[in-house]
């Protein structure tokens, strides 16, 4: 053990991992590292528990650092930003889905894990502005959805419009960017009308200009890790 | 955009799920949202940086930090504004330490309360304890805005003329004793490569700053700073 301990050039995978949190904390790797950091993130607790720990010994850098007098002004401009006044200014009060003309919200509250990454209920706040859209199928389609990026966020919202799938089936969402193969980004919890997702890097940075997917499926989704029934409904992701 | 700090909501996102079975609860398969256990050092440790300013008697502990956190996971405004109040001068502390004008981190404190309120429901996964999660925010935004001003080709003398983080006896003194146990494992590394350290996370420094302002190349800056990580961390954990 005091070998490898000792050993000034060769690092353990454990010592490797350890290192590499650190680094991922003091945002020392590039974007391509850190997103393969953060994909093994997603997966691997006991990596996650490395950049806790880490994160607490670096914090301590900060505890000398005198606390300064917020202005009030800071609160106010949080506040309008999250919760802009209704009724008067109309532009930037209109909610999230209201700017998509999709109408009233309701939250939905199945959170389901797929694939990896994780789906989680989405606070829905309004004055959200996200940058890329997409609708998948047409307007008169009985397979609809609304989808909708922020990039700030890194979040992706889905709204399914219509019909849910059939009896014993499930709805797969793909991502499918220029030429490559089909990548899963979620199988739609059944019952569900909403839904937001922070896109894995590597599948965030792809997502404008690709096309977004619904396929009929088994249920709980494709056996394969490839769409395997019809494609029910698709678009583009466009800038918004 | 693309070389974003790394970010406690950005990752701990996608651990979380189930937010409305029982808080703690470890989820029994997979890669589910599994709470790391708290150094008892921090669980019961109060916040109380209230005398230091003179204005201000914060009382709150880490254990109120988090049950607000907790309240606005659950879109509880009022809790958000006490949190706000109990935790921005701090905050705001970090990102004029940071970004060294008050313009800029009226902005950062801006962002990184709008990040709290819409990744409080994803605090529980990370595994961090409260005020790490709050202040590894403001940290990341901060560094994320004085990276982009100086990839804008705003030169250097502004993040130079951030006051080194050295404590004086007085403030060493005051502090917990995560600083004192820190400071005391960056003081076993060679005195360049503490700072190298302490660069990095006050000044976001990159290897290829680092390497720079050291005069040695890049690999080698990498490998440097590699070894000394660990060699803290061997410190830290003893």
């Amino acid at each position: 053990m005091s070998d490898a301990m000792s050993d000034d050039t060769t690092f353990t995978p454990g010592e490797e991992d350890m290192v590499l949190a650190a680094e991922y904390v003091l945002t020392l790797l590039g974007p391509s590292e850190v997103a393969a950091f953060e994909e093994r993130l997603v997966r691997e607790p006991a990596l996650r528990a490395l950049v806790a720990a880490w994160a607490d010994d670096f914090v301590a850098m900060t505890d000398n650092i005198d606390e300064a007098r917020v202005p009030p002004r800071v609160w106010r401009a949080i506040h309008q930003r999250l919760w802009p006044a209704t009724g008067a200014d109309t532009t930037p009060a209109m909610g999230f889905w209201a700017r998509l003309g999709l109408g009233k919200l309701v939250v939905a509250a199945s959170v389901a894990a797929m694939f990896g990454f994780l789906v989680y209920q989405s606070d829905m706040l309004p004055g959200d502005h996200p940058e890329f859209v997409a609708t998948l199928g047409a307007a008169d389609a009985p397979v609809r959805f609304a989808a909708a990026y922020d990039v700030d966020t890194g979040e992706l919202r889905m709204r399914r419009e219509g019909q849910g799938a059939a009896a014993g089936r499930s709805y797969e969402l793909w991502l499918i960017a220029g030429d490559a193969a089909p990548v899963s980004v979620m199988v739609w919890p059944a019952d569900t009308t909403e839904q937001a997702l922070v896109l894995p890097a590597n599948l965030a940075g792809v997502l404008p200009g690709a096309t977004l997917a619904i396929s009929d499926e088994p249920l709980g989704g494709s056996p394969t890790g490839q769409p395997t029934g019809a494609v029910l409904a698709a678009g583009p992701v466009t800038a918004s | 955009m693309s070389h974003r700090a790394g970010d406690p909501c950005a990752f701990s996102v996608q651990h979380i799920e189930e937010d409305g079975e029982e808080k703690g609860k470890i989820a029994p398969t997979g890669a589910r949202g599994i709470r790391i256990n708290r150094p008892a050092h921090a669980i019961g440790r109060s916040w109380r940086d209230g005398n230091r300013g003179g204005t201000r008697q914060t009382m709150a502990t880490l254990e109120d930090i988090e049950d607000l956190i907790a309240r606005t996971a659950l879109a509880d405004r009022a809790a958000f504004q006490k949190l706000y109040q109990l935790t921005s001068a701090k905050l705001f502390g970090i990102s004029l330490r940071v970004l060294g004008t008050t313009s800029e981190a009226e902005e950062a404190v801006q962002d990184s309360y709008i990040k709290i309120w819409r990744s409080a429901g994803r605090y529980q996964a990370g595994g961090y304890s409260p005020m790490t999660w709050l202040i590894t925010i403001a940290r990341n935004t901060a560094i994320d805005r004085l990276r982009a001003r100086r990839a804008a080709g705003a030169d250097l003398s502004e993040a130079d003329a951030v006051p080194s983080s050295d404590p004086g006896p007085e403030a060493l003194a005051i502090a917990g004793s995560e600083r004192a146990r820190l400071m005391g494992c960056l003081d076993e590394l060679d005195a360049d490569r503490a700072e190298a350290v302490r660069g990095a996370y006050l000044m976001g420094l990159t290897y290829q700053e680092l390497a720079e302002s050291y005069g040695i190349p890049l690999n080698t800056m990498r490998t440097w700073l590699r070894r000394s990580l660990r060699k803290l961390k061997e410190c830290l954990t003893r």
